[in-house]
């Protein structure tokens, strides 16, 4: 508890910080599955990753709910979001406006979020996840994406679990309705906007 | 004059400051925080038109207060921002909003279109092709596109939720009936991603097929309306038509009378009580491209 009331995750230079950060979240979901680098906050927030931190300093506060997946939900992380960000910590997905999950494994599953309302699809959860790679060797899952944003097709390898590409299609046919996902790690940030189509590709051979 | 004489001190200034007293770019940080995160919902659903609490700014409705505030949200230190106002710099709606900016943030300005990595616009989209680094904000008077079938808000949003177009298509089949052709110059409905209907501001219908695949990313925003839109880079965007009537642009049957460009939207200008006209290039900054690149000389504004 030291560690974070001496030097708690914040920005050094909020209006310019935050700004950089928003524009590589921007450009993540308006180009889905191209990893962009984002700046990093200084200090810790507990068991919460840097790219979660920066999204959260970027873009919760006292408008926005929050939802912490298990292994975040300690006092330590509680304690950051409610004094950095003054975003309120809710214990249910659905009533959450930003999800947070610390690694690929603690996702939730994606329709326990909220999907917004057929009238309002933008009152729906988005999901950051951390700890996410985006190499090519030893990723489980290797998929060809597809849809807005992206220039006919392309290849995007992550070490997300094989079931999320059933669940992923799912939210996708929702659309408009639907979850958007964040995938941060090694201090690079992905999109993954709800009108993306994502298709199970084992080898990179044959492109439609 | 006070304000001539102001802005050419400004110009002289060697290093350009941003204003004291006021935040980088204007807004707080939490309206911003709040605009940022109904842009990101814009870009995930394209074409949807998302809700927010748009401010009070500087400056009247009808402005481009909506554009203005998605530019404060979106602008950074390092970006180079172009203003236009129906495709010219020189306007006065250009230059006070990018003087605005210039005073407010601080950052680089220019009037050429391939230099800039912000461009806000008024109803036109530049000739010169744009690019994957460009963002490209379009300031909206009504944003509904639907609007002048069904005036009401709820009913717009619930046939927009049930995809339920019906309405626009009988109107663009009236138009065929009563001229003979699709009827609508500018603010011409597209259809994006194949889900929703929605209005490109009032750009020219010439415009409309650059928005098509466009590699640069296109928010909106409509100030008095407090509605945000986007199209993300690479998206479908398809004028409404039907397959016996096609979706046509504006041709012109002479060229741009200053830099001779066949293929450019072109404005008429009356030059005398007369009916001697001319036609010239919308878009300053192309047509005075092109006459550099042909060796004619600057032509003088006096």
């Amino acid at each position: 508890m030291n560690s974070i009331t001496s030097n708690p995750a914040r920005w050094e230079n909020p209006v310019r910080q935050s700004q950089q950060a928003f524009r590589s979240l921007l450009q993540a979901l308006s180009r889905p599955c191209m990893p962009v680098s984002m700046p990093l906050p200084e200090g810790g927030a507990g068991s919460l990753p840097p790219e979660l931190a920066a999204i959260a300093l970027t873009m919760c506060d006292q408008d926005t709910a929050v939802w912490l997946s298990p292994s975040l939900d300690t006092e330590e992380v509680r304690r950051w979001f409610r004094f950095q960000c003054g975003a309120s910590v809710t214990s249910s997905p659905a009533m959450a406006d930003f999800a947070f999950a610390a690694r690929p494994e603690d996702m939730p599953l994606l329709s326990d979020l909220s999907r917004g309302e057929p009238e309002y699809p933008d009152r729906s959860t988005t999901l950051c996840v951390g700890g996410v790679s985006f190499d090519r060797e030893g990723n489980s899952l290797s998929v060809l994406a597809s849809g807005p944003g992206i220039s006919t097709s392309l290849m995007f390898y992550c070490n997300l679990p094989e079931e999320f590409l059933g669940r992923w299609e799912e939210n996708h046919q929702a659309f408009p309705q639907g979850v958007d996902v964040f995938l941060c790690g090694q201090s690079m940030v992905a999109g993954l906007p709800r009108s993306t189509c994502l298709k199970a590709q084992k080898e990179e051979t044959s492109c439609m | 004059m006070l304000t001539l004489q102001q802005d050419s001190l400004r110009s002289g200034e060697k290093e350009k400051m941003p204003l004291e007293g006021y935040n980088f770019a204007y807004l707080d940080e939490s309206t911003k925080r709040m605009i940022r995160r109904g842009l990101l919902k814009a870009v995930a659903v394209p074409g949807y038109q998302v809700p927010f609490a748009g401010r009070e700014m500087p400056m009247p409705c009808g402005w481009g207060t909506g554009g203005i505030q998605v530019t404060a949200s979106v602008i950074g230190e390092e970006d180079v921002l172009k203003v236009i106002d129906q495709g010219s710099d020189d306007t006065t709606n250009a230059v006070s909003i990018r003087r605005f900016f210039a005073s407010t943030t601080g950052v680089k300005t220019t009037t050429h279109t391939a230099e800039a990595t912000i461009i806000q616009t008024r109803h036109r989209i530049p000739e010169h092709p744009l690019t994957e680094q460009q963002i490209l904000v379009y300031q909206v008077p009504l944003p509904e596109p639907l609007r002048w079938l069904e005036p009401s808000e709820k009913e717009t949003r619930t046939l927009h939720a049930l995809e339920e177009y019906g309405l626009m298509n009988v109107k663009i089949y009236e138009d065929i009936m009563r001229h003979g052709a699709i009827a609508m110059s500018f603010d011409y409905p597209v259809r994006v991603n194949g889900r929703y209907i929605m209005s490109p501001s009032p750009i020219p219908r010439f415009d409309n097929p650059k928005m098509h695949q466009c590699p640069a990313l296109q928010l909106f925003g409509a100030g008095r309306e407090k509605r945000l839109y986007a199209i993300p880079p690479y998206t479908d965007v398809k004028s409404l038509d039907f397959e016996d009537y096609p979706f046509e642009v504006q041709h012109w049957d002479e060229p741009c009378a200053l830099c001779g460009a066949r293929h450019t939207y072109l404005d008429e200008v009356v030059l005398d009580d007369t009916g001697k006209r001319m036609f010239v290039c919308s878009d300053s900054d192309a047509c005075a491209e092109n006459r550099a690149r042909q060796g004619m000389t600057e032509v003088s504004h006096d």
